[in-house]
């Protein structure tokens, strides 16, 4: 157990240096900066610069960024959901959160150092070594678009943490985390699911009301529509009554970020005025 | 173990890990199976050719070139496609002659367009380079001859498909390999005095 030591922060440092411990115990750090960093030249392509250099660089880079985001997103998702349900669910389970509790240090800051060990640190070796893996190979696609990488990072991001969001309602109702992990992937491989469904059915039936509500839970899907229309034309069958606007995806974007933070904001008030133990 | 010591070896552990996984890249050879050819021809004094080699390449190609000559000859490879080239050199050269090979407008070409020029050799007789392109682009060799007299000109060229561009990636691994090992010191000290301190445990040791 952390010993807590006077000063202003203080608590709330060793409980992240507690988490950070726990969540990414040796080697298990080591294992995903490696899978990152093979993620990231294995799964790389270059699908929209087929046709040749007249593509835009920011369709390039999008195509680029967003062919590497398959295995490596989904281990990136099995980590974060992994700190989430276990380790929080493990705290809950053991009642070493009802010790947290007699430090002082406010409810959603306990919360907070468990995230920011669990999502927030997990983010930075997955953002940072592919963009890096994406710079060393391709210096001037990601170089001069950095903004598009960074946007497609964002859009495929949400949707995953939207699910750990959830796992982390579930983990907080139920106050154990397995059962929250399998609902958690079980919900990620749904709404992949849904997504192909709903494509499907704005391809054959021009209705795309479907696709525009997904894409407000998973913007990685206007992103992929706007970008695909800029570089071989509509994709979606007959679906020509929506084409995005940059604008769009950029709204779509935002508007998926404060679904993710309203998920989470439920979780840290139930941490904060409803968690009994 | 202090603190921030031990995040500095984490830090290390975790470089080491992406220098193996870059060295395993590294390691990947490259496909056999891109395009290849081998070209001879005579290019006239004071004349060019950009037919030998025109090609769209993204940074998972890499084309090994070779060309060799009987009269020294300019070789540059430039990241534009050869009907840019000659385009230009028709809308700017007045001649009214689409494929107009004098190398006087290669040079007016060449000074407009010095940022597209990947790499060039003046005055040899023995060209070899493997290009890697950065980006999607397009690739010409353009090969020179400003002598006086004609050159007979042998060219090979080989397409092939690669993970990552291996030099690159070795580079890397080489350096972050033993700057990670290195962070990571503490950690092993730590680890070995850990060993050292633990009791032995079996089971003739209550007797």
């Amino acid at each position: 157990m952390a010993k807590i030591q006077k000063g202003k922060g203080r608590p709330f440092v060793e409980l992240f240096a507690s988490a950070l411990n726990e969540d990414y115990r040796f080697p298990l750090l080591e294992i995903f900066c490696f899978l990152y960093a093979i993620g990231a030249f294995i799964f790389a392509g270059f699908r929209f610069g087929l046709g040749g250099p007249s593509a835009s660089g920011n369709a390039v880079a999008y195509g680029l960024t967003s062919s590497l985001l398959g295995f490596p997103l989904f281990i990136f998702v099995v980590l974060i959901l992994k700190n989430v349900a276990f380790g929080l669910g493990n705290d809950l389970e053991k009642g070493i959160v009802q010790t947290f509790f007699s430090y002082p240090i406010k409810r959603r800051w306990i919360l907070s150092a468990k995230l920011l060990s669990a999502v927030g640190v997990g983010l930075v070796p997955f953002v940072g070594i592919l963009t890096a893996g994406m710079y060393v190979l391709a210096p001037d696609v990601v170089g001069p678009y950095i903004g598009i990488v960074l946007l497609t990072f964002a859009t495929n991001l949400s949707e995953p943490l939207l699910v750990a969001g959830i796992v982390l309602l579930v983990t907080l109702l139920l106050k154990r985390g397995a059962l929250a992990l399998v609902l958690g992937i079980v919900t990620y491989f749904a709404l992949a699911i849904v997504q192909g469904i709903v494509s499907v059915i704005a391809a054959f039936t021009n209705n795309v009301t479907g696709l525009q509500i997904l894409s407000l839970i998973s913007p990685s899907l206007i992103e992929g529509r706007y970008f695909s229309e800029q570089s071989t034309g509509p994709f979606f069958g007959p679906t020509t009554s929506w084409s995005p606007t940059f604008t769009d995806v950029l709204s779509y974007t935002a508007g998926s970020y404060i679904i993710v933070a309203i998920v989470f904001l439920l979780g840290y008030m139930y941490f904060s005025r409803r968690l009994n133990l | 173990m202090n603190r921030w010591l031990a995040l500095t070896s984490r830090i290390g552990t975790s470089l080491t890990a992406i220098g193996l996984a870059l060295l395993l890249i590294s390691l990947l050879p490259s496909s056999s199976s891109g395009s290849s050819s081998q070209i001879g021809t005579q290019i006239q004094a004071g004349t060019y050719t950009a037919n030998l080699f025109d090609q769209i390449m993204s940074p998972q190609q890499s084309a090994t070139l070779t060309v060799t000559s009987d009269t020294p000859i300019d070789v540059y490879l430039v990241e534009v496609s050869s009907s840019f080239l000659y385009q230009w050199i028709y809308s700017h050269s007045g001649t009214g002659k689409y494929f107009d090979n004098n190398v006087t407008y290669l040079k007016s070409f060449l000074g407009n367009f010095t940022q597209s020029v990947a790499y060039s050799q003046k005055a040899t007789i023995s060209f070899n380079y493997q290009y890697t392109p950065t980006k999607i682009t397009n690739v010409t060799l353009i090969i020179s001859n400003p002598s006086s007299s004609n050159a007979n000109v042998q060219a090979n060229w080989k397409v092939s498909q690669q993970v990552a561009p291996a030099s690159r990636v070795a580079a890397l691994a080489d350096w972050s390999i033993p700057l990670g090992l290195v962070l990571a010191i503490p950690w092993f000290i730590d680890l070995y005095q850990r060993r050292v301190r633990r009791p032995p445990t079996g089971p003739n040791l209550s007797a």
